[in-house]
């Protein structure tokens, strides 16, 4: 049962796990702290894409849509309407889910063209969060968003808030690990590897692309959710269309059909760029050079990291023309 | 013909822009039939079989399938109709498993969604056996001896095209479209390919079979429908499309000067 769940090479899983909750205690410092949860928060963001790119191929430029839905919604359910903070919490991810039903009529829609139209959508709602006061503050942004918390449990810390999100992120991991080895997850492979042989074998990809799109808003929202009540304030830039290409990047640089590498991909990049503020103008430039240079190295990412190092010495070694061996790296 | 076949196209006619592929096509396909599609290449074969399975909606004509009329109507509908195909150009999911493949020709007999999923409801665990044991009763059936749990993408050529034959009858469909199931394969793969074809139509398909080897054609057909230039040339039995003279002269004859 234990072994179901963890699958096969389980040992560098639990090791992570335990790494992760040690941290707290390894590395108190808070602004550490207040980086390593706004990293888990977009761990569960890029997990939430890594399903919908990955799994199903399908590419989506508006994921700061769902993001920024969960987010104002269980902020402006709490401050306005004195929601208690737990239904928030469902509240914005069921919105920001409902809310990719909308797009199933532009599920019919294949590549490019899905992920111009998705990029259209994530402009539509920044707009809609921007200028809609009535409903969203507009500029002002939501404040006094308060802590997150679960009954008697407030996650008001830096610490505590890392153990709710690190919490959330394996619930989520788990579920999609789950996903990925059931009928829907065979039917997204399909999908993504051949969409004519999966039509041939009776799958509708409509169907399929539109359960995706809304178990993708679905985690893009709890996401949003998270990030309100971890940052304690929302402002409409939080959710541009730079949001939208910040999360796709976490997924590439992490390794596409990897939900290891989505969550390693979420690290990697928040805390770069929060380390990497000293040097604010080259850090787009240095995020442009990583993603052209993983675009260059297959899709796998930093998870093709230790294939490429062992090719690189191998190929140090035999000092041949080309290593024949490139096939049988994979375990 | 007195039985209503499985399958009665008339008249089926597809353009692409000004360009005319089929033209006015006729074929029928009786129930447990052996059915051969022959003719030159750029005759319409393909985009005949495009048709029936779904993949393209036909420009004029009818297709009934079990009486029915089904022209138009979206491949996965038909898939769950029970018309099955395989593809000329093999189109197999190279990262997924062998037994993971055939699985994905199995979806419509089992409804396990998200929510089983997450949850590992009793259902999904129920059909997720059912769908192992039947992929593999497949995999068996179409003669395919490899490792069910290696990746598809690392078969070789000739078990990639068996593979696609168990991921289509996984669901024992009523007809099977196989769009040159011989090609890239050698003479033992082609006798196995026969011996297949014959224990697929005592399971109890109709088989719709494009392909280039005659002698695979003439051995395993009960009837023949020819194609040239878009048009439905002949119709006949393997000896009748033989002997006839039109189809010596835009098929047969050509290639028998050509060739051999």
């Amino acid at each position: 049962m234990a072994r179901a769940f963890l699958g096969d090479r389980w040992l560098p899983r639990v090791l992570a796990v335990g790494a992760a909750i040690a941290i707290p205690w390894i590395i108190p410092q808070r602004y550490f702290l207040r980086v390593a949860d706004l990293a888990l928060v977009y761990a569960v963001l890029a997990l939430g894409l890594q399903l919908l790119l990955g799994s199903a191929g399908q590419l989506s430029l508006g994921q700061a849509a769902f993001y920024g839905t969960g987010a104002y919604t269980s902020a402006l359910l709490i401050t306005k309407l004195r929601v208690p903070v737990e239904v928030a919490f469902l509240a914005g991810a069921v919105v920001a889910a409902v809310l990719a039903v909308t797009l199933v009529p532009i599920t019919r829609l294949r590549g490019n063209e899905l992920a111009v139209a998705t990029l259209g959508f994530g402009v539509i709602i920044h707009a809609v969060i921007l200028n809609e006061e009535w409903l969203t503050e507009g500029p002002l942004g939501v404040m006094r968003i308060p802590p997150f918390r679960l009954g008697p449990l407030v996650f008001d810390t830096e610490s505590r808030f890392y153990y709710a999100a690190l919490a959330v992120v394996l619930l989520v991991y788990g579920g999609f690990r789950r996903l990925a080895h059931s009928r829907f997850g065979r039917a997204l492979e399909a999908i993504r590897q051949n969409e004519d042989a999966a039509r041939t074998s009776g799958i509708h990809p409509v169907v399929y692309k539109s359960k995706v799109f809304v178990v993708t808003a679905f985690t893009a929202g709890i996401g949003g959710v998270l990030f309100a009540h971890l940052n304690g304030y929302l402002n409409p830039n939080d959710f541009t269309l730079t949001e939208s290409i910040n999360i796709l990047m976490m997924v590439v640089v992490g390794g596409l059909q990897s939900l290891e590498g989505a969550v390693v991909g979420a690290i990697v990049l928040v805390f770069a760029s929060e380390y990497l503020r000293a040097f604010k103008e080259y850090r787009m430039i240095i995020y442009g050079a990583l993603l052209i240079l993983f675009m260059i190295f297959g899709m796998e990412g930093l998870r093709g990291l230790p294939r490429l190092a062992a090719r690189g010495v191998g190929r140090i070694f035999s000092r041949g023309p080309r290593p024949q061996a490139e096939r049988s790296g994979r375990g | 013909m007195a039985e209503t076949p499985l399958l009665l196209a008339q008249g089926v006619g597809k353009r692409f822009g000004g360009l005319n592929a089929l033209d006015g096509v006729s074929l029928a396909v009786a129930s447990s039939e052996i059915h051969g599609l022959i003719g030159p290449n750029g005759a319409g074969k393909t985009t005949l079989v495009n048709l029936l399975s779904g993949l393209l909606a036909p420009s004029a004509g009818s297709i009934r399938f079990q009486g029915e009329e089904v022209a138009g109507r979206p491949a996965h509908v038909l898939a769950r109709r029970g018309i099955r195909r395989t593809f000329q150009t093999l189109r197999i999911f190279p990262e997924m498993t062998v037994i993971g493949n055939v699985a994905v020709g199995y979806h419509i007999h089992t409804r396990a969604e998200v929510f089983d999923a997450l949850l590992r409801t009793p259902r999904a665990r129920r059909e997720e056996a059912e769908v192992r044991a039947r992929a593999q009763e497949a995999v068996d059936f179409a003669g395919l001896d490899v490792d069910p749990h290696m990746p598809a993408g690392a078969l070789a050529y000739g078990q990639q095209r068996l593979l696609e034959i168990a991921r289509a009858i996984v669901a024992d469909p009523r007809l099977l479209l196989l769009d040159e199931p011989a090609a890239g394969m050698n003479p033992s793969e082609c006798e196995h390919l026969l011996c297949l074809i014959r224990r697929l139509r005592q399971r109890g398909m109709a088989l719709l079979i494009i392909e280039h080897r005659m002698d695979l054609i003439m051995e395993a057909c009960h009837r023949i429908t020819v194609l040239n230039y878009g048009r439905s040339l002949a119709e006949g039995t393997p000896e009748e499309i033989q002997a006839n003279p039109a189809v010596i002269e835009a098929y047969l004859g050509k290639s028998n000067r050509a060739g051999a």
